[in-house]
């Protein structure tokens, strides 16, 4: 697998250093299970912030917390609970996150919900289109990452294939067209809805 | 939907996985040396002085860089015990040859902190501590003892002055806009440092020129 489109180099520095808002660093560990190239980069960070964290201003612990953690020490850890997916199909980091049942949201294009905030602005999602399918044009009311998972397909700017990653901001429109010769699986992190033009635009403004 | 437009993302030139880290190394500090036995006698003998050692270095440190990226004292004394405990049951997934016992630390308490944010925002979203398949921490199994001394010793070689913009951007995340604020010094300025920082740290680990 060649992966021609990776994350920036600056969304890889803070996936590293854990800054990453609500649904982002879901596709981007995403990517990282496929792309050793970033896993590189963002092992660099860690270890950037490793040798921070050896040399930081210690703050002061109060004074029973050696006590209490080696009370806690000999209690027997929470058993780990089993993945709550286990399917191979998706990347492993999804393995964590209790993903929903998928659902039809249009002809050929169905829904599966990984993550929402509670607040509804961020939101992480599966989406499985069948081959050939063309999306209305759109735009984005926020920022919007791509990770695509099996398939491909291509628009104005370009043709993704699994592994590749795509951010996309606001005022940014574009036409997705899947490809004729499979399905394609596609997860996508976003802030904000997608802006879409059109009757067709109004069911993706409504589901996603 | 999303997409690609090559402004945004960039096409990457290809650098060779070996080749990146490749550069021959001084030895990792002594002291981590020590804290890395220290995990590993926890992992063989359930060790508790080497646990004291590793609570007394790290649970301070861990309580002050999660004090500086925003948690109010009370959660960031909870998530340092958290992480110290996590530790000493996670001390069997320690790898010495991928990561030196800071890296390790430091990835446990960002993820246990990335959770705490996460819970927050959507407490049903995660499904809680599952079985470790694979030694999880730190990310990646190309991260080599060597260049975690490189790493060290690059970030020694930066001046003062970028060092203190790659701490508060990378490790605190501060917006630039507030580091220029707090250093009094144009956003321009900040932009520029974090960028000379980055591309010094980068030539300095990767060996390249």
């Amino acid at each position: 697998m060649t992966i021609h489109h990776h994350p920036s180099e600056e969304l890889l520095m803070r996936f590293a250093s854990g800054a990453l808002e609500g649904p982002f660093d879901i596709a981007i560990a995403a990517h990282l299970d496929a792309c050793v190239l970033c896993r590189e980069e963002v092992a660099m960070w860690e270890g950037v912030g490793g040798a921070m964290l050896d040399e930081i201003a210690p703050a002061e612990m109060t004074q029973d917390a050696f006590a209490r953690t080696l009370a806690a020490l000999d209690r027997t850890a929470p058993a780990p609970r089993r993945a709550p997916n286990r399917s191979s199909a998706l990347p492993a980091s999804l393995r964590r996150y209790r993903v929903g049942r998928e659902f039809p949201i249009g002809p050929g294009i169905y829904k599966r919900n990984i993550w929402k905030a509670k607040n509804g602005t961020g939101r992480a999602f599966l989406l499985r289109a069948r081959p050939g399918l063309e999306l209305p044009r759109h735009g984005h009311g926020g920022t919007e990452m791509t990770y695509v998972v099996q398939g491909g397909y291509s628009d104005e700017h370009g043709h993704y294939e699994p592994g590749d990653f795509m951010t996309a901001d606001t005022d940014h429109l574009h036409q997705p067209h899947v490809d004729q010769d499979g399905e394609c699986v596609l997860l996508i992190a976003s802030h904000g809805r997608p802006i879409a033009s059109g009757i067709a635009g109004l069911i993706m403004r409504f589901f996603m | 939907m999303g997409q690609a437009a090559g402004a945004i993302s960039r096409w990457r030139t290809p650098r060779s996985a070996a080749g990146a880290w490749r550069v021959s190394a001084p030895e990792a500090s002594s002291a981590d040396d020590v804290h890395s036995k220290c995990i590993i006698a926890i992992a063989r003998d359930r060790d508790r002085d080497g646990f004291a050692a590793l609570f007394s270095h790290f649970a301070p440190r861990v309580k002050a860089y999660l004090m500086r990226t925003g948690s109010a004292p009370s959660l960031a004394e909870e998530l340092a015990q958290e992480t110290m405990l996590s530790v000493w049951r996670k001390a069997e997934l320690f790898d010495p040859a991928r990561a030196s016992a800071a890296t390790w630390v430091f990835t446990i308490a960002r993820n246990l902190r990335i959770d705490a944010a996460r819970r927050v925002r959507d407490p049903a979203s995660l499904a809680g501590e599952i079985e470790p398949e694979a030694p999880e921490e730190p990310f990646a199994a190309v991260a080599r003892r060597q260049s975690q001394a490189l790493i060290r010793e690059a970030l020694k070689q930066l001046p003062a002055e970028q060092r203190e913009v790659l701490a508060l951007s990378f490790f605190e995340d501060r917006p630039h806009s507030e580091i220029a604020t707090k250093l009094k010094i144009p956003l321009g300025t900040v932009k520029s440092r974090v960028r000379l920082a980055v591309s010094k740290l980068r030539e300095l680990v990767e060996g390249r020129t």
